[in-house]
């Protein structure tokens, strides 16, 4: 029985927003992601999912509880053994332009990130560009953010996310800048990395019909807690909270089947 | 690099300034190389409006004022920039320091910079050079501690806002250390409204300076656009050419780098490039 | 068709034009709206759906926006070129909005209760505001404790209902909602639907709905436009156009807002970027992108053809003098 790669075990969180008030975003939160597993963590705003999945990069320390990547806790590694394993966890996040630095080069921000592995060449920037759909990839190498068009810069931040070979990656609302056009695009692109990769996924978002499609797994989130976790296929379609069953009548439906499309498997 | 360069071509005044400041450094480093007329030379011609022979006119003394002004072009830009870079690095520290580690280091910060704030600058500067004696280094660090508040303040907005963003913490992910992610990533994003602001420093320098001298509390020896007006003032009415000429240089000069620090502001950040 | 049409815009080109640039955002638009009706508008960035939001109203930039053919009707009058005071009749009555971003339209430093008296006295003054103020706040189904409060001590979704309230003071005839639900989450955006469909009915009151989401479009309204760099490029009743999307463009929204896979797994998707709006170019704007895309398709903007009396689309895929040389046109010509 080996470990999940990632484990959060009983983890809290409360933030303090003045002297006399503070908010418990996290309320002992249990979640774990094995090897190549896609763990989608759905939730609406406020919900605490994007302080989770901060706290699973370690970006942010939990008050309580602990963070266990391969079995081991995060906040108990030495420095330069806690640097490698902060490689192994890479995230994608909402605001691909924020997630960029202003001054840097495509090329700069994937050589920083191969660094990470030694493996700092144009080549390997090139393959990586050409691997997300940026091609011809030398074209692509000079171009500053703002020189990118939305699209373009969620391509590069999955670039820069796949560069440094992690196990993990943790994807906040990766999808919800986009345009509808865009979305399939990148939703095929992050399939593809998942299969070609067996790379483990923690998809964090509001957005059912991203988990519908990603997942193997769902857990639900709201006001800090989870509230229900299952294989996709029950959660999605026989959910047993009351709170999942809300979310998932709350989501618009397209008026009967579209007969005229040529689609294949109706997921509904 | 380019489009840096093409955007700040795009504002005109800024150019101008641009321009007219490099005239100034060519007239400085001419008289500085080649030798030429001294601009303490005590003549007869004494008193004499501008004329062909003397284009700006003479003074008490005879001394040539255009000469004068050219020489005096030594001193503001030395001490303009001079002022300007030891308030920006002290300010760049401190600044980014503050707003990056926040905490007790921010709020020492914030009081040290209020203490500098709140003191008349004119006055400290008259204080600190009357016990120290007048002298090019002293103007110079007093302007650079009466200026780095400014930089500061806006050094640590800027890494405020800066250090929230997920690029920031996209490198984090990387395993790199606080220090160079202050370094590497945030400081550089930072400096552009930094660079404006030295710009202005110069200009202020330069009037700080100016104003000493001009109450004498420089010394008598060199040449300065303040010490001309403080021996013209006298003369106001009788020999406008020896007050009004060193003012509008000073005036002319602070300006342009005025101009200069807007037009770089916004030829350094490249999200204005979309407009 | 007696009454003129509640709104009606016709052939409407819109330019933004800037020192280096210009941008082409409406292209011969026609829509129109009669009373009572709930039309959708569908489309992403780029479509100039926000643009025909704010030109019905007045509020594009006033020195860059320029409207250089076409004309918009409301109720009857013509709007294309009023003057800043004339905008003040159309405004509020009959024409209301309700932006995406509530935080960013509702005054922060004032009570809300005050900013929803503001509405009632500019358009109804001499009632006694305070009522009206309590009436409004019951319609949208907010506690009327909620005047009391600071937009930011209230939700995203409470703020948007006091957007709604603040617009159906006016009694509006038409109430223009620009992505109102966008930052909404889901379960709230449920709400939001519902009770803009009570409003309606409660006020009669025809409603434009804009939105990159044909879901909410799809439950919300009567009929639909799509829209496409700056042109409708499809419109009709919004059960025909369910039924059988007919240009490329609306059949890969529809594939993608029910993330569609293929047969190999893969979501099907529209390939390419999203138009360019400085780029001006002849023909259809989705030629680029387009799976099925004819020689001509490049080259000249297809008219209006009708595929039934309330379903018409501009697409060369349905041009009847082209029907035999229409490759992989799968028949939805009806």
């Amino acid at each position: 029985m080996t470990a999940p790669l990632l484990e959060l075990r009983d983890v809290s969180k409360t933030f303090r927003r003045s002297r006399t008030e503070s908010v418990v975003a996290l309320h002992s939160v249990n979640l774990h992601v094995a090897a190549g597993e896609t763990v989608a963590l759905v939730g609406e705003s406020g919900s605490g999912k994007s302080t989770l999945g901060r706290i699973a990069l370690g970006l942010l320390a939990p008050d309580t509880g602990s963070v266990l990547v391969a079995g081991r806790q995060l906040h108990r590694l030495a420095a330069p053994e806690l640097r490698r394993v902060r490689a192994e966890m890479q995230p994608i996040f909402q605001d691909a332009a924020a997630a960029l630095n202003p001054r840097r080069s495509a090329k700069g921000h994937l050589l920083q990130a191969l660094a990470v592995r030694g493996a700092a060449t144009e080549t390997e920037a090139i393959a990586l560009l050409e691997s997300v759909g940026l091609r011809p990839g030398h074209e692509y190498l000079n171009r500053l953010p703002h020189e990118l068009s939305g699209g373009q810069r969620q391509r590069l931040t999955i670039a820069r996310a796949l560069a440094p070979r992690p196990r993990l990656i943790v994807a906040d609302e990766p999808l919800s800048g986009a345009d509808v056009s865009i979305r399939g695009q990148i939703l095929n692109l992050l399939l593809d990395i998942k299969q070609q990769r067996a790379i483990a996924y923690l998809m964090i978002t509001h957005d059912i019909s991203v988990a519908r499609a990603f997942a193997d797994r769902v857990a639900v989130m709201t006001m800090g807690k989870i509230v229900e976790t299952g294989p996709a296929e029950r959660v999605l379609r026989e959910p047993e909270h009351a709170y999942t069953r809300r979310l998932l009548g709350a989501v618009p439906a397209l008026p009967g089947p579209t007969a005229g499309l040529a689609s294949v498997q109706p997921k509904r | 690099m380019r489009e840096v360069w093409l955007r700040f071509a795009s504002h005109r005044y800024g150019v101008a300034a641009g321009v007219y400041v490099l005239l100034l450094v060519l007239v400085m480093l001419v008289l500085a190389l080649v030798p030429g007329s001294d601009p303490h030379d005590i003549t007869s011609a004494v008193m004499q409006p501008p004329s062909t022979a003397h284009t700006l006119g003479t003074d008490e003394l005879g001394r040539d004022v255009l000469l004068g002004i050219s020489h005096g072009i030594r001193v503001s830009l030395t001490v303009g920039f001079a002022a300007a870079f030891g308030a920006t690095a002290i300010g760049v520290v401190v600044g980014a320091t503050a707003g990056f580690y926040g905490g007790l280091l921010d709020l020492l910060f914030m009081r040290v910079s209020e203490i500098f704030q709140v003191v008349p600058s004119f006055i400290l500067a008259a204080l600190i050079v009357a016990l120290s004696g007048p002298g090019l280094p002293q103007v110079v660090a007093v302007i650079s501690l009466l200026a780095w508040p400014q930089v500061a303040r806006l050094m640590r907005g800027e890494v405020m806002r800066l250090k929230h963003l997920e690029f920031v913490d996209a490198v984090r992910c990387l395993g790199t250390r606080e220090f160079t992610i202050l370094a590497g990533e945030i400081i550089p994003n930072a400096l552009a409204p930094v660079l404006a602001a030295g710009s202005l420093i110069v200009g202020q320098a330069i009037l700080l300076e100016a104003a000493l001298s001009f109450f004498g509390l420089s010394s008598a020896e060199i040449i300065s656009w303040g010490r001309m007006l403080n021996s013209g003032q006298r003369f106001l009415f009788n020999a406008w050419w020896l007050s009004v000429f060193p003012g509008a240089a000073i005036f002319l000069t602070v300006l342009a780098f005025n101009l200069l620090g807007d037009a770089l502001g916004s030829a350094l950040n490249p999200r204005t490039a979309s407009q | 068709m007696s009454n003129p049409a509640l709104l009606d815009i016709v052939d409407v080109s819109l330019s933004y034009r800037t020192r280096r640039r210009v941008v082409r955002a409406l292209q011969a638009v026609n829509l129109s709206i009669a009373e009572g009706e709930a039309v959708g508008l569908v489309g992403e960035s780029g479509s100039g759906k926000s643009t025909i939001a704010r030109a019905v109203l007045g509020l594009t930039p006033a020195h860059v926006a320029r409207i250089e053919s076409g004309s918009i009707r409301v109720a009857g009058r013509d709007v294309t070129h009023l003057s800043e005071d004339d905008w003040a009749g159309v405004r509020g009555h009959p024409i209301a909005i309700v932006f995406q971003d509530p935080l960013s339209y509702l005054n922060p430093v004032m009570r809300v209760g005050r900013q929803i008296a503001e509405s009632v006295e500019r358009h109804a003054p001499g009632l006694s505001v305070d009522q009206r103020v309590r009436e409004l706040l019951e319609q949208v189904k907010l506690p009327a404790t909620c005047a009391v409060s600071y937009p930011h001590e209230l939700s995203g979704g409470m703020r948007q209902r006091v957007l709604l309230a603040i617009a159906i003071a006016c009694r509006p005839k038409l109430l223009i909602a620009d992505e109102p639900t966008t930052a909404l989450d889901v379960t709230t955006q449920a709400e939001i639907l519902a009770l803009l469909k009570e409003l309606r009915t409660q006020l009669n009151m025809a409603m434009l709905l804009i939105s990159h989401d044909l879901g909410i479009v799809a439950s919300a309204c009567d009929r639909i436009y799509v829209m496409y760099a700056g042109r409708t490029i499809e419109w009709g009743r919004t059960a025909s156009i369910f039924e059988a999307p007919a240009h490329p463009y609306t059949i890969g929204l529809m594939h993608a807002a029910q993330s569609d896979r293929d047969r190999d797994g893969r979501f099907v998707t529209i390939g390419g970027e999203p138009p360019n709006p400085t780029g001006l170019q002849a023909g259809c704007p989705f030629a680029a992108r387009c799976s099925r895309a004819l020689p001509q398709c490049a080259e000249l903007m297809p008219q209006p053809i009708a595929l039934q009396p309330q379903h018409t689309v501009r697409c060369w895929l349905y041009d009847v003098g082209q029907s035999a040389a229409a490759a992989g046109c799968n028949g939805a010509r009806s």
